[in-house]
């Protein structure tokens, strides 16, 4: 299994976790963070805008080196039905994974569910 | 009465005051007493002087401040004219990237288009009109620019997505040269 391979499938298992809300993000500047002994994993907007291209990184913990990445490809130049469909996909999760983490990272549910207490608005 | 009489008046009101007061407490020998009344005094001498060179300043400070305000509107113009041809140049860029079909191209110079037109924008602002067509079109032109840029990685992809926002940026460079235009006659009218 090259790193690629591997890559996809740490993103999918991150993406799982986070979406049945095992996995804890930090808001680390205009990234969102989730820390592991061996390494660090960052969501980020690239243009820093909440927007895509939406990349996923795999750091080391020591120095911050990226050592593998996931990006949002484009769809207009995508050469073939298959390979469109692969990037659409890739994309999609990419921008789940951005939204979960930072609903989770700055805590957007509680902070609803206390301002409808303090206003007291009935469920 | 001139300002330099006044002020010699202070300085020789504080000295008599405080060398009266400086000699009765001498008189009962108390040298730290005595000493820090003539601080006072000395503090004194120096508060007036000081008041006086406020006042004598305040004039050259409004001056200096009309000067600065001069300066930034000046600033404001030349930037807004040389933010222009850059705008221009972006725009160019994109018509390049869309014709090569080079997405990251394409998302390079609507983001610099973006970031550019913001600067125009605060460039202007307090200058014209909260609601003038310019900052309208330029408005209109950004959030056309976001919707292509997302439209490259997000379905459904909007065919149309560019030639509008090269249509919209187009209008928003237009009247953008039209406020600068207006900007610079105006300040050559004001002198």
């Amino acid at each position: 299994m090259d790193d690629d391979e591997r890559t996809q499938r740490i993103f999918q298992r991150v993406l799982d976790l986070t979406r049945n809300g095992e996995l804890e993000w930090e808001q680390s500047g205009p990234w969102f963070e989730a820390r592991f002994d061996s390494a660090h994993l960052r969501i980020a907007s690239v243009d820093e805008d909440e927007l895509p291209p939406f990349e996923f990184k795999i750091l080391l913990p020591r120095n911050r080196e990226t050592i593998a990445e996931l990006r949002s490809a484009s769809l207009k130049d995508a050469p073939t039905g298959e390979e469109r469909h692969r990037r659409r996909v890739q994309n999609e999760s990419l921008k789940l994974l951005f939204g979960l983490a930072r609903r989770q990272a700055l805590g957007i549910d509680s902070v609803f569910e206390r301002l409808e207490q303090e206003l007291e608005i009935d469920e | 009465v001139t300002k330099r009489q006044w002020i010699a008046f202070d300085l020789i009101s504080v000295a008599v005051v405080g060398g009266l007061v400086a000699w009765g407490l001498l008189q009962a020998w108390e040298a730290g007493i005595a000493l820090g009344v003539a601080g006072i005094a000395v503090s004194t001498a120096g508060f007036t002087i000081a008041i006086q060179q406020i006042r004598t300043t305040r004039g050259a400070s409004i001056a200096a401040a009309h000067a600065v305000s001069d300066a930034l509107r000046t600033m404001a113009s030349v930037r807004l004219s040389a933010l222009l041809p850059i705008l221009r140049h972006e725009m160019d860029a994109l018509e390049t990237a869309v014709r090569q079909r080079d997405s990251e191209g394409a998302r390079r110079a609507l983001n610099s288009w973006r970031g550019l037109s913001l600067d125009a924008v605060n460039a202007l602002a307090g200058r014209i009109a909260d609601g003038h067509r310019v900052l309208k079109q330029v408005e209109k032109a950004r959030e056309a620019a976001l919707d292509a840029k997302s439209g490259l990685y997000d379905p459904p992809e909007d065919a149309d997505a560019f030639t509008k926002v090269q249509r919209e940026m187009e209008m928003a460079f237009d009247e953008l040269a039209i406020a600068v235009n207006e900007l610079v006659q105006r300040e050559v009218e004001d002198g």
